[in-house]
């Protein structure tokens, strides 16, 4: 020790000593203030001789740490120091600090400073809640904000598509606290509003169409059987019923081809009636929708058996400028067969399309239900070539904008709060307006109002509307119904057993899948299965069918858990998945027919069962070209158990990937791990991920790694990938339990069933209520985690002791 | 307000005549002149009118390629003025003496939620993107428009190739949508609507001014009633009027000025995601035509991972996983020609900057052009020693500069900011601002 660190301790010592009179100071004032929020600058007796043994010697003013005990006082009332306190004691508890090699404090001390720490930061948790409401403000999210307006003015598309996307924070974006809205929201709201409006309004002639498209007698179609191959001619000819197509392609069998143009947006009806052609296997049919940007999407796939005439329906939205087009899933390229014996003798598989028809925009009414909604009470004449005289009076106009306020803000509404809109239509700038045109403007500024965009309510309980709203949006992801609605007019939907059947109703209700899309879409970060496109040397079986397929299994899956309220430890480990034949042949699972979800057994001793071996969880948790046992342990840390590990140093990198088949990712990670600060973190984080090295990016289960190139042999067999060094799936999990793959692995992951009750239960309360969970909170949640053990973990049960917490029914 | 400020530079500039006429009838100007529409926009022109001449006002461009550039393939050995030509700075040989290559660049902590989460905060400099409790911070060229965007029809445009993802950040730090159409952007820049549209337009904005006057009462009141300093969005969804209403103004005051004729036809859009270079180019085209009529003096680009194979001749590949490369040579072979393509765009964009001139400078003497990523090795995503280009703004170039591992990319752009005229006393994690 030099002399100058010598005299930094002897400083430090003379620092102890003044803290330690703070302290005495203090303990007489908890006492005589023991119910109040702490917000003097000196420590508790309870929890002052932890820090002064423990903490203090590492951070003080002197030493390089985020923390320094001298300046941070105790005021508890102050967010910030309210948080660093909150950490210390999350790391003291958890054992993180003091770190491993400085001596433990001692067991009493450290005993009585978190029970110290616990009261008081429960006590300031709760002062504040009681002032402010855990959820202070919130918004609806672009999501939310999409179905509402689809919800409350029956129209039936998104109109949604410009608002900006809800930032990334980590967290759900239903999270009031991370929300923003900025000018760009405000301009995209007001646009969204005019758009929703436009489509709702429809006062011209109807639209609709009936199109039989006329593959056959197309001049483009019957150009192209017979042009050469290299100008994409050759793969399709005419039948005796209709037109065969052998290559999958997105130019021929188009709507534009068949003559259909669509008049106007809305849903339509495509029926398609077509046969597997020359195949003795099935054919999966697909239909792909086109936007004018070239942006595409999968409607249907439907597996065509040989010998078998099919029609095939679907009722999709279409804007004016799309086009649909069909086509098939082609196991193989046609090319050199066609060129050896032409179109017309090739013998190949392919599909045939003997009829297609549209019909469209499907409407119950003309003019549709929207329009005859909001015009509810008014005269409405003309016919289906239209236009349509809508008879608007002055008194209709401030009646329909009250009973539009009413629905809008999800809430009853005074005469006086509509003013503002009333104003609109009938300032002087109207004057010479339609009454059409005047409504259309007060209709489109309650659409941006901030009683519509906010949830706007008081500390405290939730009245029976708030509350209707908070369950709504949860379940549904929109406005509360009529029902709903009628039982908080009556001040009956608080009462548990009526909030309970109305929860089971709401489940019940197809719209329920926009919760589930939702929050597994965030949860499990579902929406992200396509961030990354695998590589198709890597992985050539990658499809698009296979793509469409993979997050579909998890949606059905937790869908499933839910309907049936089974336990939510089938995420973990369950005898059962969701398959098509698609994913069934990834999975190498028998007998599945049909490109039809259904429920199958896994065989015994599958690798499969519970969400971790699901393709779409695999495949988010790499990167298209190689996995990462650090992605994929961290996500079972956070995700799953709701436990992450803290973020690496910032100078450290990720890990570089080599595909060239001479290093594992895990050769690479030892040597991670024998520096000591890194393994502190990657023995928890490295093992699960471990584990699930048994499944490639896409999912497939693998016992070797797959090296690029096909090497010698590739020449041949234009193999694009050779098989690389063997996959080790052991390991030992940071308590030192060995595992030897993933089966293995689930057995001690279910060990800790209440961790990851637990941290599903929180995350229902976080995503429902909008609120991240806080120190006050968790005597709740304790609770509300007995009583799923005690229900045997029903995944029903839980989202019903969450509806019924004190967390969901107070602000 | 916006407009005032505008409309008085106009009157301080002609003590005579009508404020709202436009400073430059170019139009009629060039009719009668006869002379071919590539003519420079305002060079010459200043002087005609008899007026004080101004130096013509400082533009920035940022632009960055989301998936990096291989590094190999890039870096000099040697520094300085005499550095030695590696494959990509050869496509940019022709420009050497207009841009500086910089390395050891970087903004601190970028761990990311996911590994490309970098892209958020390349123009920003927030720490840990899409971590626990993340916000992002205002962008580079937000704080640049805000302080001379003001100017120009638009504050500042923010480009993208594929969809509406950008790097620009509100001081709120919501993400500007990026316009993907230069088809789009091309008609509401240059081309007049027909008289029946600019009524229709007209009308709209007059409505949105009265819906929006009506909502600011509405939430005046509530805020009058809840506690505003715990409600933060009702603070929000005040502000965002008070600014919607200016852009409403600002577009009510542009509405009587004659759109610009920039002498080039409407570009048509490419629908094709695979022709990512194509997509590319028609950006590169279209910032000389910004920059030349003055529309926008700050421009930012994202060329984005398109998720499909690019149109690139011997590239079979996608993107993404070419730069995952895991050094196998004939996936870099792949990356290096998508690379190679777009620094051939950056190259374009040089030239084009360079034969277009005003007041006797070319514009790209008068426009600073960062070019760069937010990833400096993408096969790892490494976010530190970015690749960085700048080019034009009257800077010195020509050299290598290699900077101390782990400088404040920030540092750079306190540069920038200070030589467009704005001011600032700090951004993201500058110490200084970056001189060579």
């Amino acid at each position: 020790m030099g002399p100058s660190s010598l005299s930094a301790a002897m400083l430090a010592v003379a620092r102890l000593a003044l803290l330690a009179v703070f302290a005495e100071v203090a303990s007489a004032q908890v006492n005589n203030h023991s119910a109040q929020v702490h917000s003097g600058q000196t420590l508790p007796q309870t929890v002052a001789p932890l820090i002064q043994n423990s903490c203090l010697p590492c951070h003080d003013a002197t030493t390089d740490t985020d923390l320094n005990f001298e300046q941070l006082g105790y005021d508890l009332s102050d967010q910030q120091t309210y948080q660093n306190w909150l950490a210390v004691y999350d790391r003291v508890r958890s054992g993180e600090m003091p770190p491993e090699p400085e001596s433990r404090p001692d067991p009493q001390t450290r005993q009585v400073a978190l029970q110290g720490l616990a009261d008081h930061l429960r006590m300031a948790s709760r002062a504040k809640q009681e002032q402010t409401g855990r959820v202070p403000s919130r918004r609806l999210t672009k999501l939310e904000l999409g179905y509402t307006l689809r919800d409350l003015l029956h129209i039936d598309r998104t109109v949604t598509t410009a608002i900006p996307e809800e930032s990334s924070s980590g967290t759900f974006d239903t999270v009031g606290i991370d929300q923003r809205m900025s000018a760009v929201h405000m301009e995209s709201y007001l646009a969204a509003a005019d758009k929703a409006l436009t489509a709702a309004i429809q006062v011209g002639r109807n639209p609709k169409i009936t199109i039989d498209l006329d593959f056959a007698g197309s001049k483009f179609l019957n150009e192209f059987h017979d042009k050469p191959l290299e100008l994409g001619g050759s793969v399709s000819r005419r039948t005796e019923h209709g037109v065969a197509l052998f290559r999958d392609v997105d130019y021929l069998l188009t709507s534009y081809a068949g003559g259909a143009i669509l008049p106007a947006g809305g849903k339509y009806r495509i029926s398609t009636t077509a046969k597997a052609y020359q195949s003795t296997e099935p054919i999966t049919l697909k239909i792909i929708r086109k936007e004018t940007s070239g942006a595409a999407q999968l409607l249907i796939t439907k597996d065509l058996i040989p010998g078998q005439q099919e029609e095939v329906s679907l009722e999709t939205f279409l804007k004016p400028g799309d086009t649909f087009y069909t086509t098939f899933a082609m196991k193989s390229e046609p090319f050199p067969k066609i060129a050896a014996v032409g179109v017309r003798q090739y013998n190949g598989p392919g599909i045939e399309v003997i009829k297609q028809n549209l019909v469209g925009p499907l409407t119950d009414s003309w003019p549709p239900k929207s329009t005859q909604e909001l015009f509810a009470g008014c005269d409405i004449q003309g016919s289906d070539t239209g236009p349509f005289q809508i008879s608007i009076t002055e008194a209709w106009i401030s009646e329909r904008i009250l009973s539009f306020c009413k629905l809008a803000f999800r809430r009853p509404v005074m005469e006086s709060e509509i003013q503002t809109y009333l104003n609109l239509v009938n300032h002087d700038s109207q004057r010479n307006r339609l009454p059409l045109d005047r409504l259309r403007l007060a209709l489109k500024s309650i659409l941006a109002a901030p009683q519509f965009l906010l949830f706007s309510d008081q500390p405290g309980e939730l009245d029976d509307h708030a509350l209707a709203t908070r369950l709504s949006y949860f379940l549904w992801k929109s406005l509360p119904d009529s029902t709903l609605t009628r039982l908080a007019n009556l001040g009956q939907l608080s009462e548990p057993d009526v909030l309970k059947n109305q929860v089971d109703r709401m489940l019940s209700d197809p719209k329920s899948q926009r919760f589930v899309k939702d929050f597994v879409g965030q949860w499990l970060r579902l929406y992200h299965v396509n961030a990354t496109s695998p590589d198709e040397g890597l992985y050539p079986e990658f499809d698009e069918l296979l793509g469409n397929a993979i997050p579909q299994e998890t949606e059905f899956f937790v869908t499933h858990l839910i309907q049936n309220n089974l336990s939510i430890m089938n995420l973990i480990d369950s005898d059962f998945t969701f398959v098509n034949r698609r994913l069934a042949q990834h999975y190498d699972l028998p007998d599945v027919d049909g490109q039809e979800f259904r429920r199958v057994k896994l065989p015994a001793g599958s690798k499969r069962g519970g969400i971790l071996t699901q393709a779409a969880i695999l495949k988010t948790t790499a990167n298209g070209t190689t996995t990462s046992p650090v992605m994929r342990g961290n996500f079972v840390l956070t995700t799953l158990l709701g436990t992450p590990p803290p973020p690496p140093p910032p100078a450290v990198g990720s890990i570089e990937p080599d595909t060239r088949g001479q290093t594992t990712i895990r050769e690479i990670l030892q040597a991670h791990r024998e520096i000591e600060s890194c393994n502190q973190c990657h023995q928890k984080i490295d093992p699960p991920g471990f584990a699930l090295e048994s499944f490639d990016p896409i999912g497939g289960y693998r016992t070797h790694y797959r090296a690029t190139g096909g090497g010698l042999m590739g020449l041949l067999t234009q193999q694009t990938y050779h098989a690389g060094p063997a996959v080790d799936p052991s390991g030992v999990t940071a308590d030192g339990q060995t595992f030897n793959g993933i089966s293995d692995f689930k057995k001690h992951l279910l060990n800790q069933d209440q961790q990851i009750a637990r941290n599903l239960i929180s995350l229902l309360v976080v995503y429902s209520t909008g609120g991240e969970i806080e120190f006050a909170d968790h005597d709740e949640i304790d609770s509300m985690l007995e009583q799923s053990t005690r229900t045997s973990f029903g995944f029903k049960d839980m989202i019903h002791a969450v509806v019924q917490s004190h967390l969901f029914r107070h602000l | 307000m916006l407009l005032s400020k505008v409309t008085c530079s106009v009157i301080c500039r002609h003590k005579a005549g009508n404020p709202l006429m436009p400073q430059l009838n170019r139009r009629t100007l060039l009719r009668s002149s006869g002379v071919a529409l590539a003519l420079p926009m305002l060079e010459s022109m200043s002087p005609a009118l008899g007026g004080p001449t101004t130096p013509p006002p400082k533009r920035m461009v940022f632009m960055c390629t989301a998936l990096g550039l291989h590094p190999p393939l890039l870096w000099p050995k040697n520094t300085g003025e005499n550095y030695e030509a590696t494959p990509y700075l050869k496509l940019l040989d022709e420009h050497r003496k207009d841009f500086t290559l910089f390395s050891g660049l970087e903004h601190e902590d970028q761990t990311g939620r996911q590994p490309h989460d970098s892209e958020m905060t390349w123009l920003t400099a927030a720490r840990k993107p899409g971590m626990g409790g993340f916000r992002n911070t205002i962008s580079l060229d937000q704080v640049a428009a805000a302080q001379i965007g003001n100017k120009t029809r638009f504050r500042s445009i923010t480009l993208g190739t594929m969809k509406a993802q950008s790097q620009s950040f509100t001081n709120g730090g919501v993400m500007i949508p990026a316009e993907t159409s230069p088809a789009n952007l091309f008609a509401e820049m240059f081309l007049a609507g027909k008289p029946e549209q600019v009524n229709a337009q007209k009308r709209r904005l007059a409505d949105g001014k009265s819906v929006l006057d009506g909502l600011l009462g509405e939430v005046k009141s509530l805020r009058s009633k809840t506690s505003s300093e715990d409600n933060h969005l009702l603070n929000d969804y005040f502000n965002s009027i008070r600014t919607a209403e200016v852009n409403i103004e600002s577009k009510r005051g542009w509405m009587d000025k004659p759109k610009p004729e920039v002498g080039a036809s409407k570009p048509e859009d490419i629908l094709d995601n695979a022709d990512l270079i194509g997509r590319t180019q028609l950006l590169m085209d279209l910032i000389p035509l910004i920059v030349q009529s003055d529309s926008s003096r700050v421009i930012s680009v994202l060329i984005q991972d398109h998720f499909v194979v690019p149109k690139v001749n011997g590239v079979t590949g996608n993107h993404h996983n070419l730069s995952h490369h895991g050094q196998d040579a004939s996936k870099i072979g792949q990356l290096q020609k998508i690379e190679s393509e777009i620094l051939s765009c950056f190259a374009s964009l040089m030239s084009q900057m360079k034969s277009k001139s005003e007041s006797g400078t070319s514009l790209l003497d008068q426009t600073s052009i960062l070019f760069g990523s937010n990833l400096g090795n993408a096969n790892a995503h490494h976010a530190n020693n970015l690749p960085i280009f700048l080019a034009g703004g009257g800077f010195q170039h020509g050299r290598f500069v290699s900077c101390e591992q782990g400088t404040p990319l920030s540092n750079l752009f306190m540069t920038l900011l200070d030589h467009a005229g704005c001011e600032l006393d700090s951004f993201g994690q500058s110490s200084g601002s970056l001189a060579w």
